[in-house]
Formats: C-alpha cells, sequence, structure tokens
C-alpha cells in the first residue's frame, strides 16, 4: 500500500515526457537527429549564392551552417552523456536530460532561422536544396528523440510557464572538492580560450542573419550550460583560480585583437575598444549603484568631463585651450577634474536619499550636458564650442609609439583602434583592480553596510555621508579615466553623446542596464552586461526605432526571469551555497 | 538559577566613575513630549536597566543618547565630554548600541557585519585600500582577528562565513551585541536584547551580559523581561509617559508602589513577560 503510494507520488513529482518512447530509441533517435545536423553543414542548402555566406557549397560548412553544425555536435555530446560515456558523464553534474533538450530545441531553431531566412530573402521554399531539407529534418528528429527522453532536474508544476520550464531547474549541486592544479589550470585557460573564441567570432559576423543565429544557439546554450550545472561548477573554479583567471582573462582579451586581421578587422577592433570604454565605465557605475546603493542616473556625465577635459588638453584645434598635455598627466587630470565634479555634485545631491536621490542624479546630468552645449561663445564664454564640439583630437603618441597608424607584429597587423583597445584594456584593468580592492576592504563594507541599513551603519561609526561622497567621486574619477581615452578613439567629443537615454550607448540608461543585467555589485558583471548591451545594439542596428523596443523588453524579461543578473553577486551565490549544505 | 547570578553580581566591580550623564533630557516632536526632564547616570562597570510601559519613551531616550536625536534640551555626556549628536561620532567616542528590531547588515556574512563594526577602531583609507601595503594586510589581519575574537565571545565563531539573514533569531541578537562590542565601547546599549526570546535564550543572554561587564564594558539596556532585568541590574530606572518614576535597586523599584501601580499591575512573582514592540523606534 504504502509503496503504490510512494511509487504514485514518485510518478507526479516526475511528468512523462512530451512524446511516448522507449527511452533508448528516444536516445538513438537524439544522436542520430544531432549527427544528421551536425552533417548536413557539409551540404549545400541552396542553389543561389545570393544568400549571405553562400551556403551553396557541398564539402564545408559556411556562414550560417557553422552555427547548425556547433548546434548539432553539441547536442550529440550532451547526448552521449545521457548515454554515461565514462570521461563526458563529469561534464552535466545538473542532469544530461534537460539539457539535452534545450540544445536539442537550440539547433532546431538556428536551423529553421536560416532556412526560413533563406525562403524569405529568396522568395520560397524553392529556394532550398535537399541538403537543407535534411538539416531541416535531422534536426527536428533530434527534438523529438529529446523530447522523448526521460525528465530529470526539479520539475515544477508552474501551470503559466510549463512550456518553458519543459527542462527542468537545475538541482542543487553538491560542493566539489579542488582537484589539482594541473587539471583546474587548463580547464581555466581553456575556458577562457573558448570564451574569446566565441566573442571574436560574434563581433566578427558580418551579416545580420548570422549574427541572428549566433545569438539563437548563444543564447539556447547557455541556458542550457547553465541547466547542465556546468556554469556552476566553472563559477566554483574560476573562484579557487581567482589570480590565474583574472591574468588570464586580461591576456586573452589583449589577444583579441590579432583574431581580427580580415578586412572588418578596424571595424570590429573599433567595436572592441568602445565595448571596453562602456564596461569600464558601468563598471564605476557599479560601485556608486552595486555597493553603495546610490541610484545615479546622470552617471555618464563624468564619462564627459574626462572626455572634454582631455580633449581641452589635446591641442585639438577646435579647443579652447591652445596647450598639449603628455597623455599620462592629460588622463590623470581627466580623472581628477571628473573626481572633483564627482564632488560638486555628489555634496549637494546625496544630502536626499532613494528615489530623490535618482531624480536629482538624473537632474545634473541632464544639467551638465547643457551647459557645455552653452558654453559656446554667444550664451556663455566659448569654452566647449558649443553644440558642435571638440572635434580634430590628435592621436596619441607615447613614448614614440603612434596610436593612429597600423603596426606590424610578426604576422599579425595592429590597426589604430586595436592600438586603442590596448590602451583602454590596460585602464580597464587598473579600474577592475581599484573596483576589486575597495570592494574587499574597510572602505567596500562600510559602503555595503551603508546600502544594507543606513541608520545601522551610521550607529556603527560610519560617516554616511561622507563614505555616500566619496562612492560618488570614485565612481565618478574612474568614468572620467574612461572618457580619457573615449576621446581619443573617437576623435572628437559633442554633448549630445552624454544623454540620459538614446539608442546608441553610452548613455545613463544603458549604463544602469549594463550594471543590472550584468549583475550588480560584481566585478564580471557590468562587463559581461557592458559586452552583451554593446555588441547587441552595434549587430542589431538594422532594426533602428525598435532598438529601443527590444531593449526595454529585455530589461522586463531579466526583471521577471533573472532579477540578480546574468553574473550574482558573490553573497547571492553563498545564499545558494548555504540551502545546499543546508540540505546535504 | 539565582545561585550563579547572586555570585556574578558579588564579584561585580564596585560603581567607578561616571561615565554617562544625562541630565534633565527633554524630546519633544510638535506638541508630543515623548522625554521628560529625564536625568540619568551610569558609572563605570555597572548594569543599569530602563524599563517602563509601551510608549514610556525608553527607546526615545536611548536615541537621544545615541545622537540619532538631538535632545530639544537637557545634555548628554560621556566621560565628561558633551556627546555631538551624530551616531557616528557617539559610537566613535566609545558608546556603541543594538537595535530593538534587529538592524543587521542582512546580506553580508557574520564576519562581514563584525567587521563593520571595527570601523571606528581602524582607519585605512581607500587609498591604502586599493596599493595593499603592508600597513593595511596588518591592520586588515588584527581586524578580522578581534573580529573572530568577538564572535567566539558570543559562541558564533563557526558561523563567520554565513550569511546574516540565514542565521536564527537569537543568533541575529548575538551578532548584534558582537558587532557593537567590536568597536570596543567604554558602554553598551541594548534595546531589548531578549525580546521574542525563549526563557532558555534569555537566561543565556542574561549571562551574556554579565560576560560583557566582567570585560569591563557598562551596560544600559531596555527591556521587558522583569525577572530578567531584576536579575541583571545593579539600578533600574523606571520611565512612565517620559517622565523618570524612580530610580534605585531592584527591590526598590519592586516595592514601590507608583511603579507596581503604572506599570507592574501584580507583583514581579507572576513573572510579566511582555514582548510587544515598541512602536517609537
Amino acid at each position: 500500500m504504502t509503496d503504490t503510494l510512494q511509487l504514485q507520488s514518485e510518478a507526479a513529482a516526475r511528468p512523462k515526457p512530451a512524446i511516448p518512447l522507449p527511452t533508448s530509441v528516444a536516445r538513438a533517435a537524439t544522436a542520430a537527429g544531432a549527427v544528421i545536423t551536425a552533417a548536413s553543414a557539409f551540404l549545400s542548402w541552396t542553389y543561389s549564392s545570393q544568400f549571405p555566406g553562400d551556403l551553396t557549397v557541398s564539402g564545408y560548412p559556411g556562414g550560417l551552417q557553422w552555427i547548425t553544425f556547433a548546434g548539432g555536435l553539441l547536442t550529440l555530446l550532451y547526448t552521449l552523456v545521457g548515454y554515461r560515456v565514462p570521461v563526458l558523464r563529469l561534464l552535466a553534474p545538473g542532469g544530461p536530460e534537460g539539457t539535452t533538450v534545450l540544445l536539442a530545441v537550440g539547433s532546431a531553431v538556428t536551423t529553421w532561422f536560416t532556412l526560413i531566412a533563406i525562403s524569405v530573402e529568396l522568395g520560397g521554399l524553392a529556394n532550398l536544396t535537399g541538403g537543407g531539407w535534411v538539416a531541416g529534418v535531422g534536426s527536428l528528429v533530434a527534438v523529438v528523440g529529446a523530447l522523448a527522453l526521460p525528465r530529470d532536474g526539479e520539475q515544477t508544476q508552474d501551470a503559466k510557464l510549463r512550456v518553458l520550464l519543459y527542462a527542468g531547474k537545475r538541482p542543487e549541486l553538491p560542493p566539489t572538492q579542488p582537484e589539482s592544479p594541473w587539471v583546474e589550470v587548463p580547464v581555466v585557460l581553456v575556458t577562457l580560450a573558448v570564451a574569446l573564441g566565441i566573442f571574436s567570432y560574434g563581433i566578427d559576423t558580418a551579416y545580420a542573419e548570422l549574427f541572428g543565429g549566433f545569438l539563437i544557439l548563444t543564447g539556447f546554450t547557455a541556458w542550457a550550460l547553465n541547466r547542465s550545472g556546468d556554469f556552476t561548477r566553472l563559477a566554483a573554479l574560476m573562484q579557487r583560480n581567482r589570480t590565474t583567471a583574472a591574468v588570464g582573462a586580461f591576456v586573452a582579451a589583449g589577444l583579441f585583437p590579432f583574431t581580427q586581421q580580415g578586412g572588418n578587422a578596424e571595424a570590429n577592433a573599433n567595436l572592441g575598444v568602445s565595448i571596453l570604454i562602456f564596461a569600464a565605465t558601468a563598471l564605476g557605475l557599479n560601485i556608486v549603484v552595486g555597493l553603495a546603493g546610490l541610484l545615479d542616473l546622470g552617471y555618464v556625465a563624468f564619462l564627459g568631463v574626462g572626455a572634454y577635459t582631455a580633449a581641452l588638453v589635446s591641442g585639438a584645434a577646435g579647443a579652447a585651450f591652445h596647450v598639449q598635455f603628455p597623455f599620462w598627466a592629460a588622463a590623470l587630470l581627466g580623472a581628477a577634474v571628473s573626481g572633483v565634479f564627482g564632488v560638486l555634485l555628489g555634496a549637494p545631491t546625496l544630502r536626499v536619499r532613494g528615489d530623490y536621490l535618482a531624480i536629482v542624479t538624473l537632474g545634473f546630468g541632464e544639467i551638465f550636458r547643457i551647459v557645455v552645449q552653452n558654453l559656446d561663445g554667444t550664451s556663455g564664454p566659448n569654452v566647449t564650442n558649443g553644440a558642435i564640439g571638440i572635434s580634430n583630437v590628435p592621436d596619441l603618441n607615447i613614448f614614440g609609439f603612434d596610436f593612429g597608424s597600423p603596426h606590424s607584429l610578426g604576422w599579425f597587423t595592429i590597426g589604430r583602434f586595436a592600438n586603442y583597445f590596448e590602451l583602454m584594456l590596460l585602464f580597464t584593468a587598473i579600474i577592475v583592480l581599484v573596483f576589486a580592492r575597495s570592494t574587499n576592504s574597510r572602505i567596500g563594507r562600510a559602503w555595503i553596510a551603508i546600502r544594507e541599513d543606513e541608520t545601522a551603519a551610521t550607529a556603527m561609526g560610519i560617516n554616511g555621508f561622507r563614505f555616500k561622497l566619496l562612492a560618488f567621486a570614485l565612481g565618478a574619477t574612474l568614468a572620467g579615466l574612461a572618457g580619457t581615452v573615449f576621446v581619443h578613439v573617437n576623435y572628437s567629443v559633442v554633448p549630445d553623446t552624454f544623454q540620459f537615454a538614446g539608442p546608441t550607448p553610452p548613455n545613463s540608461a544603458f549604463l544602469l542596464a549594463a550594471v543590472v543585467i550584468g549583475g550588480m555589485g560584481t566585478v564580471t558583471g557590468p562587463l559581461v552586461g557592458a559586452s552583451l548591451f554593446f555588441l547587441l545594439q552595434a549587430k542589431l542596428s538594422f532594426l533602428h526605432d525598435y532598438q529601443l523596443l527590444l531593449f526595454g523588453l529585455t530589461l522586463i524579461l531579466f526583471m521577471r526571469f533573472r532579477p540578480e543578473g546574468i553574473i550574482p553577486n558573490r553573497r547571492r551565490q553563498l545564499e545558494f551555497h548555504e540551502a545546499e549544505t543546508a540540505e546535504a | 538559577m539565582t545561585e550563579t547570578t547572586t555570585a556574578t553580581t558579588a564579584e561585580a566591580p564596585t560603581p567607578g566613575t561616571p561615565l554617562l550623564q544625562a541630565s534633565n533630557v527633554v524630546m519633544r516632536f510638535g506638541g508630543l513630549t515623548a522625554v521628560n526632564d529625564v536625568s540619568l547616570t551610569v558609572n563605570t562597570g555597572e548594569i543599569i536597566g530602563l524599563i517602563g510601559p509601551n510608549g514610556a519613551g525608553k527607546t526615545t531616550f536611548f536615541n537621544c543618547l545615541t545622537g540619532l536625536y538631538v535632545p530639544t534640551e537637557g545634555t548628554v555626556t560621556y566621560q565628561g565630554q558633551a556627546l555631538p549628536p551624530k551616531p557616528h561620532k557617539v559610537t566613535q567616542a566609545g558608546m556603541a548600541r543594538t537595535f530593538q528590531n534587529i538592524r543587521l547588515f542582512h546580506n553580508m556574512t557574520v564576519l562581514e557585519n563584525v567587521l563593520v563594526g571595527r570601523h571606528t577602531r581602524t582607519k585605512e583609507g581607500l587609498i591604502s585600500a586599493i596599493l595593499r601595503g603592508p600597513g593595511y594586510r596588518r591592520e586588515e589581519a588584527e581586524s578580522r582577528a578581534k573580529a573572530m575574537e568577538y564572535l567566539d565571545f558570543v559562541g558564533l565563531a563557526k558561523k563567520a562565513e554565513t550569511l546574516a539573514r540565514n542565521l536564527p533569531y537569537g543568533e541575529q541578537r548575538k551578532l548584534e551585541i558582537a558587532r557593537a562590542m567590536a568597536s570596543e565601547p567604554g558602554l553598551l546599549l541594548l534595546d531589548e536584547p531578549t525580546a521574542g526570546m525563549n526563557p532558555q535564550e534569555t537566561r543565556a543572554t542574561e549571562e551574556l551580559v554579565f560576560a560583557i561587564r566582567d570585560r569591563g564594558i557598562a551596560v544600559l539596556v531596555i527591556e521587558h523581561d522583569m525577572r530578567f532585568i531584576f536579575n541583571l541590574c545593579d539600578r533600574v530606572a523606571v520611565l512612565v509617559q517620559g517622565s523618570k518614576l524612580v530610580e534605585g535597586d531592584a527591590a526598590t523599584v519592586q516595592g514601590d508602589e507608583r511603579v507596581v501601580a503604572a506599570y507592574l499591575g501584580t507583583p514581579v512573582e507572576g513573572g510579566a513577560d511582555s514582548t510587544t514592540p515598541e512602536e517609537n523606534q
């Protein structure tokens, strides 16, 4: 009797697969579908080479076929995990079946996205050749097989989201023991190399269809790897090998320009350096928002202060002062002036809390832009050249190294934007170091205490106003530092760049979104969030005005499904970790 | 239970020099006089109790002492110096407090909470935090050692890496005390430290307060638990409707008819345990 009851409750807790098939058949179908999908990338998919990427060639994949190929291989990999292949079993601590479902669906969506794109652009399904149909059918077979696999992970009975939660939630994973450094360090390095590869590929996607396919597969893969528990394991691994991971990440980032050697090299490097500037600024904002808990809606003004300061002392023809400072002096001056502005703006505004602070900072951000716009010689003294801005900012020349011209390094050519990329990477490293060290110190603890409970913090002897002002000033200084590079990369600076909200980053709203979506209070969060945001904005520019709609939609979805951001704060991780140990 | 208590009380250091002197403190909110002409002296090595019915102005008086409120009239001096009306300066001067409704930094670990308490006793700034010189490392290590010592003192050393929010209620109270003690105060102000605790926990808190006193820290405690307060305190002051009704040792206060009428209702043998939170926080 009890047994039956238990069986029943077991059955109720673990829902049946969507398609009733024996497990062995299901697994075989998934594997076969995945193999067919991957193999189909070597066939020709269409008759006409008019579709970008030329999918007419049999023998090797091209363009979007690479995405399908990768999707098929990933599905196959996790199907093999389901077969309990010895070494691969380590891959999915949170259960392979749900992961396989997500990957199979992901590669099918990418494949069908390609097929539909071909049909729409070339006019009709007739444009698909046999290879295309093989790909489409193969990917669907994999999905059917995956949907017949037994369901693992934590299943919830949430009626509204049943479809989204079909793959189950990642179960809480028991903490692992560290492996030897001979295993861990190579894993860290390989992860970083893969990340660099994916990022370089994504940034190099030359046409919107390719970026769309890339985005779909990356999104599903990220979901799948989160579901499989691999991300959790990797995060723990990175945490254990923090120094190696941090240094390795910067080396990997430094290698990025070397991966961009084709015709788009300069454009991609420009995108790379813009991302870095945006990310570094977001990290500065993270001190203010993520650590001290002060909602600043006018933060981009400090990037502007740094940029204008550097422009004014750069020796540009349009600048009011005809002086040319060496760059180190200009950078320090830009950071310092920005910091002073931070104090000047903070001193009056930080006396209000919460929503009021947000409104006041929003106002000050706009005041900066309008003041700069009016210091044009007619409305006021000519300092910033008004709406025209300061243009023809000369390229940097540090120790005889001319940032304006390409340099050859063995087989590689490092162009103008790539030079600035490496410079900005150095600045980003400094900003990361400042952020990481100040977080984990007496000062950082005081900021977090203020964020958590200001009354209790002052009762512990923390001078609330002073520390909030310090956070404000430090955030402003870091943004100013980023601004000094910003102006040299872009040749010019105009007031309209520094708006509260606009279709292109950097603006205050995007910066805040990058911090919140990336993960407040973390180092990597804003970096990842900023990269994602900037890349999306740059690659989806064909959407024009709909971009802002998409931006809003992304924000809503994130706040609904992952309010802690892409990279959750260490404290939140600890929270999860404690749930694990409590259960064990 | 009574034996241990009397034994500890007998060993208590004789009341020494005045530490905290509040004279004629008046706090008005518009037309409402929450605290009316209250004077109180706390000497070194003393445990002073502050009792009174709900809304009597106990927490308001506390807030006047700790700089959260600026008293309308009257002065508060600590070790002969007038206290500046800023909470962080009061802590700096050597008075630390806990809150009636626990106010921990919930998303920080237990250890970090205590480290925040060390704030006034450390001085490394932003630049040294970024440069991480030997001085910074030494101070940080020292701070951690001290913090662990305080956690050990209240019995939370094993939970140093737990998030404060995940502690059970009684331990959150202990952590608040450890955090306050980390600022190395001469006087500790406890606002209803046993609110919501069961008798065992109350008993443990009692022992903890004695142990704090034995470290040379004077304690001023607000409580509703009569047994707790009369076991613990060298002197007890009774506040009723903002005014101090009577002050004296446990026997005097318990014997005072006005107190019985205004507050206790029945003699103390009944053990009037009221844990209703006040609303004037």
